[in-house]
């Protein structure tokens, strides 16, 4: 267990680094992708997201309010992903290499998600008149308790299954 | 890639709980009754350690204040998240329920205690390295708390279920 411990730290410590230094290119894969899930709810089928380095933007060339997404903030469970693979045994395995793969794919649409509902939460709660007129009480409740919920725990809960599934698998663990 | 159901359920009602717990913590009068007074208490021991450092600060609430730098202990700083998170896992693992709960309970102060080590470490950063207090709080710390977690986990399912902690949750 103690081994598994370091390289535990040692993988967060790459996560770290990882994170710090990509998340500005990272945000521009994820603006575009989270766009079209976003404009699915026809409220906010105008919205244009514009990455700018650790902030996602969101503007519109309609009425619709802009606002700043702290899109690193929605991201940095990538670390303890990276850490929790680094620390099965032999990590630099192919199959263990395998399984960081499909769980960045995993995560990434996870991002997209959390992009949309924290930009949903938004604007159902923090855009004052605007949103009084477009979303009602349970809707702007929905949002926000989305948010609350996949911010910390739900983000966390995220790389722990994708994690456990893909080291605890058969094609994984044989 | 296939998992075993009992792998397959262990992650739906880990899933379950997990959002069951946070929506609890979150309900307006368990805030107010339980997770504030609970944090302010957080508060009170990081400052009685903090004044132990000779740092020399007064605590209000849930605020830690010294004469360079204060801290507002606020929801997702207190711990609970990964006290939830590693409750949801332990009750939702396939084991005796006395087990299960005692995991819980255990590893609840063992995280607790960690998360006075994050409150003081960042005091002392937000004091003497503030420009590097923001990565701390919000990716190295959180990433630590649920790693901890995760471990905790581990350690309890290779205890309890030597067997099936390596193949079946």
């Amino acid at each position: 267990m103690l081994l598994r411990a370091l390289r535990f730290l040692a993988g967060l410590a790459l996560g770290v680094w990882i994170w710090w230094v990509a998340v500005p290119a990272y945000n521009q894969l994820l603006a575009p992708a989270s766009q079209g899930l976003l404009h699915a709810d026809p409220r906010l089928a105008a919205a244009v997201l514009v990455p700018q380095e650790r902030k996602v933007f969101v503007t519109s060339s309609t009425p619709l309010p802009t606002a700043t997404m702290p899109a690193d903030q929605l991201t940095y469970n990538i670390i303890l992903l990276l850490a929790l693979f680094a620390s099965n045994e032999r990590p630099w395995r192919l199959a263990n290499l395998r399984g960081v793969a499909i769980a960045l794919v995993i995560l990434f649409v996870s991002h997209c998600v959390s992009m949309v509902i924290a930009i949903e939460s938004t604007y159902a709660v923090r855009q004052g008149a605007w949103s009084e007129q477009h979303y009602g009480d349970a809707g702007a409740n929905f949002w926000l308790m989305a948010e609350l919920v996949f911010r910390i725990v739900g983000m966390f809960g995220v790389v722990f299954a994708s994690w456990w599934a893909l080291s605890h698998s058969k094609s994984v663990s044989t | 890639m296939a998992l075993a159901p009992r792998q397959t359920r262990f992650l739906i009602v880990f899933a379950l709980l997990l959002i069951g717990f946070y929506a609890i913590i979150t309900i307006e009068a368990v805030d107010t009754h339980v997770v504030l007074p609970f944090t302010a208490a957080l508060a009170r021991v990081s400052g009685g350690v903090l004044n132990l450092l000779h740092e020399n600060v007064h605590v209000d609430g849930t605020v830690i204040a010294g004469s360079r730098f204060a801290v507002d202990i606020r929801g997702g700083c207190n711990g609970l998240e990964a006290v939830v998170f590693v409750s949801a896992a332990m009750l939702a693992f396939h084991a005796p329920m006395r087990k299960r709960i005692i995991g819980a309970l255990a590893a609840a102060v063992i995280l607790e205690s960690l998360n006075v080590v994050r409150i003081v470490s960042l005091y002392l950063l937000g004091v003497y390295h503030r420009n590097v207090f923001e990565m701390f709080h919000l990716a190295v710390w959180q990433t630590l708390m649920f790693g901890a977690a995760v471990f905790l986990f581990l350690i309890w399912t290779s205890r309890v279920a030597p067997r099936d902690a390596a193949t079946s949750a």
